[in-house]
Formats: C-alpha cells, sequence, structure tokens
C-alpha cells in the first residue's frame, strides 16, 4: 500500500516561492488564495542574522481534524493517505477550515470565474484558449471512491484546499510544487517504500513537523535544520 | 351565591385571555406590515448573498479574517434563548413551582420558535444551502465524528420534543377554542383529532415524564454539543478546553431567563395583563438572573485569569486575551462587560438586598443582559478565529450590511412566529384546576 509523504529540506529553501508559483498556475487558485504558503522568518542579531524559509503545503494529517469534523463526508481520507475535499459534496459550513490548526483551507467567497487576477470574461481569451478555470484534468473523477477532488476555483461557496496534486500523483507526475522547486528543497514520494528518496531521508536525517504537539500527525516532514521559535521574527 | 360569583370571575379572565384572538387592532396590522417589509429587506439581503456568495460578507479565510462570524454567533444566541421556556415549564411542573404557571406557554413558545432560527442561521452562514440535503444523506455516515451532526441530532430531537410538549399541554385550551364560534374552528378541529375530555389526566402525566427529560436535554445541547462545537477544536486558541461546557450553560440560562422576563413584560402590557402576571413572577427571574450574571461573570474572569497567567511569553491564547482585553475588540469587551453584565446584575441584586422590587428595573436589566449576551457571543466567536497557531497576520472582521440584515430577519421572524401564535391559540391555560 502506498503511503504518500511530503521532506521538505530547510537548509535548502532559499524562499524563491516557485512553489506558490507552481502551485498557482497549476491548480487556478484565486485570487488570495495560496494552496502552498512559505513563511519567512529572520532570526539573530546584526551581524549574526539568518534568515529561515518554511515552505507549508496542507500537511494531509493522519489523524485529520478536518475530516472528523466535516458533517458530511467531503474531506475525506484516501488510502494512500492524501487527504481530499469532494467540491460535489462539501455544503460550505467551514468548520474544516475553523478546525485546521494549519489553516490550510481556502474558501470560496466568491464565484470562482470571478476571482482571478485577470477578469477572463472581461477581457476575453486571446485566440479562444481555454481559458485557466476550465481545466479538464479538474473535471475528471479521481481514485477508487470515484470523487471530484482536483484542482482549485471550482464552485461558489465550497471549500477547497492543496491536494498535492492529486491529478499529476495519479499520472505518476510529481506535485507541481516538487516538480518546479529550483533548488529540490521539496520532496514528494511513498513512504511505505523503504528504498524511495523520502524514505532515505527520514531515514538518514534529524526531521521535525509543523505542530507536533497538535497530535494531528502530519505527513509533511522537515529536514535540514530547526523550525522556527518563539525567537524568530516573520519577515 | 358565592359560587355564581367566583365562575363570572373565571369567566371574566378567559374571556381576557382569549382576546387577543378575537380582536385583532390597527396596531397589530401596522407591526405586520412593518415586520414584513424588514423581512423583505432581509430577503433582499440574502439573494444578494446566494448570487455574489460569501464575499458579500465580512467573513474570510484564517489570516485575513474569520471563516465564521455573526451568524454563528447568532446560531449559539438562540439555542441559548431556546432553553429558557421550557426549563421554566420544566420547574413548574417537577419542582412544583406554581407561581410561575401564568407564564409557563409565554416562555414555552420561545423554546421551538428560536431552535428554527438557530437553525435558519445555520443556513444562512452555508456556502451551499442548495446542498444542505447531504447533512441527512451522510448523517449515519459522520454522527460518531462531526460534532455539527451531533448538533443537528440533538437540535431536531430538542424541536420535535418541545414542540410536542408544547402541543400537549396546549390541547384542552384548543378544545376550549374550538367550541367557541370562530372562522379558525377548522384548524382547531384538526389539531383535537382523536381528543376526547378525559385524555387531560393523561396528557398531565406525559408532560410531567417530558418535563423530566427536560433538564437533560439542557445539558445535552448547551452544556453538550453547542459548547463541543468549537471546545473540542484543537486549532483555536480560546476555545480548545473541557471549560465551554459550564461556560456556555450558563450564558445559555442567563439569555433564555432574560428573554422569558422582556418577553412577559411586553405581552403583560399589551394586553394589559397586570393582574394575571404578578410583579412576583419577575423578582422570582430577576434574582434568578441576578445570581447567574455573576456566575457568568465569574467564568469570564476564569477564561482570563488561565490564559493571562503564563505570561509574559506570547501563546496564541494570550494574544486571543490580549485582543479583548487591550487590543481590537477592547472597546466592545469592555463596556459590554460594564454596562450589559455588571450594571445590570448590580441593579437587580441590589434590588434583593433593600427588599425593594422595580418591574422597570427589571426588565430594563434583562433586556441589557440580552444585547449583552448577544454581543459576548460574538466576542467568544470571532476572536479566536483572527489569531492563529503557526505566524500568520491576525485577521479583521467587520461585519457588513448583508450579515446586519440576515440577523435581523431572524430576530423580525421569530417575532412574526410569535405574533401569529397569539392570534391563533390562548397564550395563558385557560382552563385552570
Amino acid at each position: 500500500m502506498v503511503r504518500f509523504g511530503f521532506v521538505v529540506d530547510l537548509s535548502r529553501c532559499m524562499g524563491c516561492r516557485a512553489c506558490v508559483e507552481a502551485c498557482k498556475v497549476e491548480n487556478n487558485t484565486g485570487e488570495g488564495v495560496f494552496w502552498m504558503h512559505v513563511f519567512r522568518f529572520e532570526e539573530g542579531k546584526y551581524p549574526n542574522v539568518n534568515m529561515l524559509f518554511v515552505p507549508r503545503p496542507c500537511m494531509h494529517c493522519d489523524n485529520a481534524p478536518c475530516v472528523k469534523v466535516c458533517p458530511v463526508g467531503a474531506r475525506y481520507k484516501r488510502e494512500d493517505g492524501l487527504t481530499l475535499t469532494d467540491y460535489e459534496r462539501c455544503i460550505g459550513c467551514r468548520y474544516c477550515e475553523v478546525s485546521c490548526p494549519y489553516a490550510v483551507n481556502y474558501f470560496n467567497w466568491k464565484i470562482p470565474a470571478e476571482n482571478y487576477y485577470f477578469d477572463w470574461k472581461r477581457e476575453g481569451t486571446a485566440g479562444q484558449v481555454i481559458p485557466p478555470y476550465r481545466n479538464p484534468d479538474f473535471e475528471k473523477k479521481y481514485g477508487k471512491e470515484k470523487r471530484r477532488v482536483a484542482g482549485g476555483g471550482q464552485y461558489v461557496g465550497v471549500v477547497e484546499k492543496c491536494t498535492w496534486c492529486v491529478h499529476r500523483i495519479e499520472k505518476g507526475l510529481k506535485p507541481a510544487c516538487v516538480q518546479n522547486c529550483p533548488v529540490s528543497a521539496l520532496h514528494f514520494g511513498d513512504l511505505a517504500d523503504p528504498y524511495s528518496q523520502v524514505s532515505k531521508l527520514l531515514a538518514t536525517k534529524h526531521w521535525s513537523r509543523l505542530l507536533e504537539e497538535r497530535g494531528t500527525e502530519p505527513r509533511v516532514y522537515y529536514i535540514g535544520g530547526p523550525l522556527f521559535s518563539e525567537a524568530s521574527r516573520e519577515v | 351565591m358565592r359560587c355564581e360569583l367566583v365562575s363570572a370571575r373565571v369567566h371574566g379572565t378567559e374571556e381576557r385571555i382569549l382576546n387577543p384572538l378575537v380582536k385583532t387592532g390597527k396596531g397589530f396590522y401596522v407591526f405586520i406590515a412593518v415586520f414584513l417589509a424588514l423581512l423583505g429587506w432581509s430577503s433582499y439581503a440574502w439573494y444578494t448573498q446566494l448570487t455574489k456568495g460569501l464575499a458579500v460578507t465580512g467573513m474570510r479565510d484564517i489570516g485575513v479574517g474569520p471563516p465564521w462570524g455573526l451568524y454563528i454567533s447568532n446560531f449559539i444566541f438562540f439555542i441559548g434563548l431556546a432553553h429558557g421556556g421550557i426549563a421554566i415549564s420544566a420547574a413548574v411542573r417537577i419542582v412544583g413551582l406554581k407561581m410561575y404557571r401564568p407564564i409557563t406557554r409565554i416562555a414555552e413558545l420561545l423554546t421551538p420558535i428560536c431552535l428554527l432560527m438557530a437553525g435558519l442561521s445555520i443556513v444562512f452562514d452555508l456556502g451551499r444551502p442548495d446542498r444542505i440535503i447531504n447533512l441527512f444523506l451522510y448523517y449515519f455516515e459522520r454522527v460518531g465524528q462531526s460534532p455539527l451532526s451531533w448538533d443537528l441530532a440533538v437540535i431536531l430531537i430538542y424541536f420535535t420534543f418541545s414542540a410536542i410538549y408544547l402541543f400537549l399541554t396546549m390541547r384542552a385550551d384548543i378544545a376550549y377554542c374550538a367550541q367557541r364560534p370562530s372562522r379558525r374552528g377548522w384548524l382547531y378541529r384538526l389539531l383535537l383529532a382523536g381528543y376526547t375530555p378525559q385524555e387531560d389526566v393523561k396528557v398531565q402525566k406525559v408532560a410531567w415524564w417530558m418535563a423530566l427529560c427536560i433538564p437533560a436535554l439542557l445539558v445535552l445541547l448547551s452544556g453538550g454539543v453547542i459548547a463541543w462545537l468549537i471546545g473540542l477544536m484543537i486549532a483555536r486558541p480560546g476555545w480548545y478546553g473541557a471549560f465551554m461546557g459550564p461556560y456556555f450553560v450558563t450564558a445559555a440560562v442567563a439569555s433564555a431567563i432574560a428573554a422569558v422576563i422582556v418577553v412577559a413584560a411586553v405581552l403583560r402590557r399589551l394586553f394589559k395583563w397586570e393582574d394575571l402576571i404578578g410583579p412576583e413572577i419577575f423578582k422570582g427571574l430577576g434574582n434568578f438572573l441576578g445570581v447567574t450574571l455573576f456566575i457568568y461573570l465569574y467564568f469570564v474572569f476564569a477564561e482570563h485569569i488561565t490564559v493571562r497567567y503564563s505570561g509574559p511569553s506570547v501563546t496564541p491564547e494570550l494574544s486571543v486575551s490580549q485582543a479583548l482585553l487591550v487590543g481590537e475588540f477592547a472597546w466592545i469587551f469592555w463596556p459590554v462587560l460594564i454596562l450589559l453584565f455588571i450594571a445590570p446584575g448590580l441593579a437587580l441584586l441590589t434590588q434583593v438586598a433593600v427588599k425593594k422590587f422595580s418591574l422597570g428595573t427589571t426588565t430594563l436589566a434583562a433586556l441589557a443582559v440580552l444585547v449583552g449576551l448577544w454581543i459576548k457571543r460574538a466576542l467568544m466567536v470571532v476572536p479566536p478565529l483572527t489569531r492563529s497557531l503557526l505566524p500568520y497576520p491576525v485577521g479583521t472582521y467587520g461585519p457588513t450590511w448583508v450579515e446586519w440584515s440576515l440577523i435581523a430577519g431572524s430576530f423580525v421572524m421569530a417575532a412574526l412566529l410569535y405574533a401569529l401564535f397569539i392570534k391563533l391559540f390562548p397564550l395563558m391555560e385557560v382552563k385552570r384546576d
């Protein structure tokens, strides 16, 4: 059984936010929606100042609070560990958003087609190109549950969040953020396979997880140094 | 001779109780017209929200604003109000507090109406109210885990229960109304299906047993699932903990008693029932409200001392407390605490101390508490949603006209339902033993 996991190498991340860019392009998320977010911190005092960058995708927790609180089962856990949202079942109560310690959920407050940086309706599309909110991959159903879970900008009034690019994973590709990282700070793979890159990294390096003490069992592991602390100043 | 006199007086009381059903003044039509106009405005606000999405509200994602706002706090407020009526009625039946008997139905009626409005507030909050059927379709799959499903269960049980309770205790009066010539005879006869005068004894027994269950439901709803809706959220500083249950029950009882005082005082004045609903009723309720208020204030204090003692290191919990006491919510928090909790509480308890009762003061204090608890509910819901455990920006919240209109709509709707009931059924037991 595949167990997908995500490893972030903090010693490599340089805070370029190419992952954020890749995610937005791949998933057609609306204005102000960042499924991948990078915290930027400053530590220490001049002249010994250190910068720290912490990318934050969805943690796809094993003990996911959002899955527990969902009153309709729209947020669910797949066998391979992905925590996904069924856009056709969600009633938009935003309980998942309230319950998530990592704040990775984004609600479609506006009608998605009217919430892009570029107004496709008014400006039109050059040469009848398919506008970004019509990616055919996002209209397919995925997994053995056959549910509509991929991509962003789907329906108004539903909650969306990082899917670890389920539509790419199912094709055997890596998530867009991992693919686009110029310094290989992000790693994605099968935790159940001891010879996978992520398993090897976790076996050889010290790792930590975000808000470990909240008991959510996140599947995103941080290696290459300590996470931010009280002394870190956000910039 | 003496017997005749007594029956004449009773007859007079019956007529007065039934007066609102028979006579409808000009004022009533004005009230209905104004409230229907307000309801129309709320419908327009809801139409705006349905067509444009929840972007027209002040709510936003965490880091920008709170994902839940006034709709959810309004929901919690109405759930709290719902307890009062039926709890008083239960007390009358179980403990034998005969004194409160004249206001039992006035109070009981609040329960189903407020539960409906609580449900409506949740529907306002949903992004996809068109998919609300999913709550029922996947209910059995989710009830094991989701506190929102627990809420749904308990609210539906409570509504069914309180509606049946109200109906059962009304049947003798409906039978009385059915005997009188009335255009609504068909409605009374329909509701009386299967009625025999002998059932009254049985109904009293059933009502007694139902009244026995009511305290359990009160704890289950306000001390339980409503509190757990937010108290179980490990992600929210200021919510997580075992504290929410007793905190919520106290607020619920205080707001419910206050609502009963206000509604009974208004109806008493409106229908000139001053002798039927005596001041001793308000005195008793007012004393109880005063004590409950100070228990609530104790909880507020306990809440803040618990998180503040850990300072000066800034935990997310402390930042929520800071936001309330000195931060962006302080300008609401302190006036509410002083003017709408401490002042009315002191006024109510002073009345006890100096043994001088004023109905006006009591009603005004109850009204203040009602407003105060509505605001306090918002202060409980919103601040923990503007802060997070990770270093996101602090969210801000300003309710928009759509939110205010819909919330006004829920109160207007409650008033209209209450008025409809007044025109159809007697508000007090016509037949007294």
